[in-house]
């Protein structure tokens, strides 16, 4: 932090512009110095939990940060736990100011002002006063794949080990997430069951609440889903086959205050441009692959990847998926058709599965396709946390290892 | 009056048709592995727009009201089921158990009913399956009409009608 910069010339005057917020609390020579140095420790120990760094960023944020002087605060923001609270800060780099919603949220999430507080006040007000909006309320919605389970990483909060994000090593990293609520809910809510405060409410009551909300509904695609802590946007995970992640975001593009794309031309970036702040960090550090970005060349040796990827992201329009599978359906070689059939199979496309069935000549695939049509597909179940049954690996294989030597005389023959 | 779309016809101009109505979106119910996604949106007129896509038929349209868009009504898929093709008949019979769900048309059987005594089980159960999930009341006993001339529409009615379970 640039603790001994004096404050440019032409933030004095601002202090006197009537649109300033009225929420804003203007820091003192001490307060300023307070506040930059509470930022730096924060920061002192290197990675935060809850912020997904990469050595580009976590530099980029450190450059930035050194240029930063706090100047205000803004209202208190509880999150739905009133344990959580966030205090937005207002910084300048010396040319204009820069809101930071809070100051775990890195530098390049901070929204840009320029010298105007009447953005400012736009800003502070469209993140502390957003509404809960409905799902089907929000103006805008954006899918992408995430990859594999194994191919996204999380910190554990325990040993700062980068583990593969399985929902549960998820929900860990979302507790310390400055960006989303630690509260979720699974497919079998429609809309966000927790009320918008959960004071007076105590963690026993919490966490039965949570066992609750976590359930999945009865066929429905596995997915867990959360607000973001200021623009209360959603946040839906959806596990596919294979451990394939794909996320859907639902949001209010005028609270964007171009953050996302100002990321996008500053580090080559591929999200939506007008994503809320809060959203945009609870996404960054995760693959994400928009449909028109998947690469599904039958050629390849990626294409059963590729195609999986591509279905599971557009997997609730039904013309554009039928339209996708047909055009590899009569690929000449059997194992391209092979995943046509899987994808068929994974997302209950009986109708289109009956039409492939009436032009194959595979043998296999014809059997399978007949068993489809006569006796349908089963769908998909869950466990009570919300999960696929067999979803984590069997960390305990060494020690049935040891068990079975002590069982040897019972069991080691079969 | 009810519509299935044609192909050529995307989601976004869905969501174009229903934006120029004047309709504000009110509910998106996503698929799940049986149940349709589902898009309803409010007209100024107090009307709605209620668009659905059934996956397992493969058909998606809108019910009730419906924008100007390329599709078919019922009246058209009725002509389309008397087509010398096949799979032109089987879409058209698709469409017409997404549009009709429980509403039978007693000339709907004797335009199925070759394909339904089809010996080639990839033409007898596509057509079985899209006039069970249909749900059109008399089908059940046109079919018991038929066990002895096509003994595999047997599966189809312990599958859809609660019949005791037969070898598969």
């Amino acid at each position: 932090m640039s603790t001994q910069s004096p404050l440019p010339d032409w933030l004095p005057p601002l202090r006197e512009d009537p649109r300033a917020p009225t929420t804003l609390t203007w820091l003192d020579e001490q307060e300023r110095a307070e506040q930059d140095e509470a930022v730096a420790a924060h920061y002192a120990n290197g990675w935060p939990l809850g912020v997904l760094f990469t050595d580009t960023l976590w530099e980029a944020h450190k450059a930035d940060l050194a240029k930063m002087r706090a100047v205000a605060t803004g209202p208190t923001i509880h999150g739905r736990q009133t344990m959580f609270s966030y205090t937005p800060i207002v910084f300048t780099d010396g040319e204009q100011l820069f809101l930071a919603l809070c100051y775990s949220h890195p530098t390049y999430l901070w929204l840009p002002c320029g010298r105007d507080l009447g953005e400012l006040a736009r800003l502070l007000r469209g993140y502390t006063e957003a509404p809960r909006l409905k799902r089907a309320e929000f103006p805008r919605v954006h899918r992408a794949c995430m990859g594999f389970i194994q191919h996204n990483r999380v910190p554990n909060p325990y040993s700062g080990e980068l583990v593969a994000a399985y929902p549960h090593d998820l929900q860990r990293h979302w507790t310390f997430s400055p960006f989303a609520d630690t509260h979720q809910w699974g497919s079998a809510y429609r809309e966000d069951p927790w009320e918008p405060s959960l004071e007076g409410l105590n963690q026993i009551h919490i966490v039965i609440r949570s066992r609750e909300y976590v359930k999945q509904g009865d066929d429905e695609v596995c997915s867990f889903t959360r607000a973001t802590i200021f623009s209360h946007a959603h946040l839906k995970m959806e596990l596919h086959r294979s451990c394939m992640w794909v996320m859907e975001l639902r949001y209010d593009p005028s609270l964007g205050g171009g953050v996302s794309q100002a990321f996008n031309e500053r580090f080559d970036g591929g999200f939506p441009p007008d994503l809320p702040v809060d959203l945009f960090g609870a996404i960054l550090g995760f693959y994400h692959y928009p449909a028109e970005t998947i690469t599904v060349a039958p050629d390849e040796e990626s294409f059963p990847v590729g195609l999986q990827a591509y279905c599971a992201t557009i997997c609730h329009d039904l013309g554009a998926l039928t339209e996708a599978l047909r055009g590899y359906a009569k690929h000449p070689e059997v194992r391209v058709r092979a995943e046509v059939q899987a994808a068929c199979i994974t997302y209950n496309l009986s109708a289109l599965a009956e039409e492939l069935w009436a032009e194959e000549t595979d043998e296999e695939m014809c059997e399978l396709y007949r068993r489809m049509s006569q006796f349908g597909v089963t769908g998909p179940t869950y466990d009570e946390q919300g999960e696929p049954p067999d979803l984590y690996p069997d960390d305990d294989d060494d020690d049935d290892d040891d068990d079975d030597d002590d069982d040897s005389d019972e069991e080691g023959e079969e | 009056m009810s519509i299935i779309l044609r192909d050529e016809v995307p989601l976004q101009a869905v969501y174009a048709a229903a934006e120029a109505a004047g309709g504000t979106l009110t509910h998106d119910i996503p698929r799940s592995h049986w149940a349709t996604r589902k898009l309803r949106w409010s007209l100024p007129d107090g009307g709605e727009l209620l668009y659905v896509e059934n996956h397992v038929l493969g058909a998606r349209g809108f019910l009730g009201a419906s924008p100007e868009l390329p599709s078919d009504d019922a009246p058209a898929l009725l002509d389309l089921l008397a087509s010398p093709d096949r799979l032109t008949r089987l879409r058209a019979l698709r469409g017409l158990a997404f549009l009709c769900r429980g509403q039978w048309d007693p000339a709907i059987w004797p335009l199925v009913q070759a394909d339904v005594l089809h010996a080639d089980p990839r033409v007898h159960q596509p057509a079985l399956n899209a006039l069970a999930i249909a749900e059109w009341a008399p089908v059940e006993g046109l079919l018991r009409l038929h066990l002895a001339d096509a003994p595999w529409v047997l599966r189809t009615l312990e599958r859809f009608y609660g019949e005791g379970a037969g070898e598969e």
